[in-house]
């Protein structure tokens, strides 16, 4: 199914600080062509849909991406979404990643002009330079716009506000993670552990892998919660911090390096579970459920990247 | 009417959390019993922040905020765990504070209507 399983080779997934100027070229291209085929603002969309169910109390369904063990097979299945959709566009263009424990200047390339582009302005956040600039051309078109008459918990459409610019702001609301910070949650030895919720692994011995590098949990010698994933998401602020995260193409970069972080995690402890629960519950995926909303593949199927791609590193 | 005062001192305790250490707020919150005890009841909170009108009231338990008349997309998480659609990546210990961090990233734009809004039936 995947153009990886029908060739029978991998691509390989890049530190962006490793791509040329014609790989940032072409990754832009490749997402502002997905974004005007309709494609991006429908994986905005299911990523909303998907924190629907995540973070409400519903009838039916569990939670899938987030605030649960399926955090890292979720996005990582999603991310490869994107990804397998820019390759449609340009075959040669793969999803690189943004390790925020080196890379944190404000001047470093990702934010260029010919490529992310930069911070938002003073007073409204708005991004003013880059392919994602609302004046080069790039709008929100998804939770900007109301869907219906009924309250969004009931059909998933969630709206925000009504600015259809790119918002960012760099480091108000948060420092990006340092290498010593990540080095601590990769020492966990479990992946997750009971409830399978925000409130796992809060006390030692730290049980949760996942919880830890989503943010959600700190150590007895942290200061703050919301780090690592969270930290990611808060720094870059504006739209990083909305339900609609992926409005802003950083995510994917972002994301990426959580997908890494969990490859790395696995090589380290090769002979514990790479994901926990082994059965499924009522609240969360075990090791093989079919994730939603596509029900192709299950945390077991997502366990090795390189059934798909490999990382540089 | 001490339900009354324990909102207000919520939003006191909310301010200090919602300025510097935002992804603090649950490490760094001492009063959070009484933010959230508070949140559940069925009262009702009005204040201007920064030039936008809060409301937080409670529709058959389930705490409500409104800012400048229009509902934020509130989730509740667990006793004193609340996200909103505004402030997604954090946790916020009650309504109010979540209120007042979305009021801070709107930065004076303006929440979507939800249509008929109503029937946020659990």
């Amino acid at each position: 199914m995947s153009t990886a399983e029908q060739t029978g080779r991998t691509y390989v997934r890049k530190n962006h600080l490793a791509m040329t100027a014609e790989e940032k070229r072409r990754f832009v291209a490749a997402v502002l062509e997905i974004k005007r085929r309709g494609v991006y603002d429908r994986l905005v969309d299911l990523h909303i849909r998907v924190n629907s169910t995540d973070y409400l109390d519903k009838d039916t369904g569990k939670r899938l991406g987030h605030i649960n063990p399926g955090l890292l097979p979720w996005h990582r299945q999603y991310i490869l979404t994107f990804e397998r959709e820019l390759r449609k566009v340009d075959p040669r263009v793969t999803l690189p990643y943004w390790d925020w424990t080196t890379d944190q200047d404000e001047n470093s390339p990702l934010w260029a002009d010919t490529f992310m582009g930069g911070n938002g302005r003073p007073g409204d956040g708005r991004v003013t330079t880059g392919p994602f600039a609302r004046s080069n051309g790039w709008r929100l078109n998804v939770s900007v716009v109301p869907v219906g008459d009924e309250h969004p918990s009931l059909n998933g459409h969630y709206t925000q506000d009504d600015r259809d610019f790119l918002v960012r702001d760099f480091g108000t609301l948060a420092p990006l993670p340092t290498a010593a910070e990540l080095e601590d949650t990769l020492a966990l030895p479990v992946y997750d552990c009971p409830p399978w919720s925000y409130t796992s692994g809060h006390e030692p011995p730290y049980n949760s892998f996942r919880n830890h590098l989503e943010g959600y949990a700190k150590f007895d010698w942290e200061a703050n919660f919301g780090k690592l994933h969270g930290a990611g998401h808060s720094w870059v602020g504006g739209h990083m911090v909305y339900i609609g995260s992926p409005n802003d193409p950083v995510f994917f970069l972002h994301h990426c390096f959580i997908d890494k972080i969990w490859a790395t995690w696995q090589s380290r402890h090769p002979d514990v579970p790479h994901y926990l629960p082994e059965e499924d519950t009522a609240d969360v995926p075990g090791l093989h459920t079919p994730l939603g909303p596509w029900h192709t593949m299950t945390p077991a199927d997502l366990l090795d990247h390189t059934r798909f791609y490999r990382y540089d590193a | 009417m001490k339900r009354r005062e324990a909102l207000i001192g919520a939003a006191v305790v909310g301010t200090g959390l919602a300025i510097p250490g935002i992804a603090g707020y649950r490490g760094t919150g001492g009063d959070t019993g009484t933010a959230s005890g508070a949140s559940a009841a069925p009262a009702v909170h009005s204040e201007t922040y920064q030039g936008r009108a809060i409301e937080v009231t409670d529709r058959a338990g389930t705490p409500v905020v409104t800012i400048d008349g229009r509902e934020l997309h509130l989730m509740r998480l667990g006793e004193d765990a609340y996200v909103s659609a505004m402030c997604h990546y954090e946790l916020a210990t009650t309504p109010l504070q979540a209120a007042r961090r979305a009021v801070q990233e709107l930065r004076g734009a303006q929440l979507l209507p939800l249509g008929h809004g109503g029937g946020h039936s659990a």
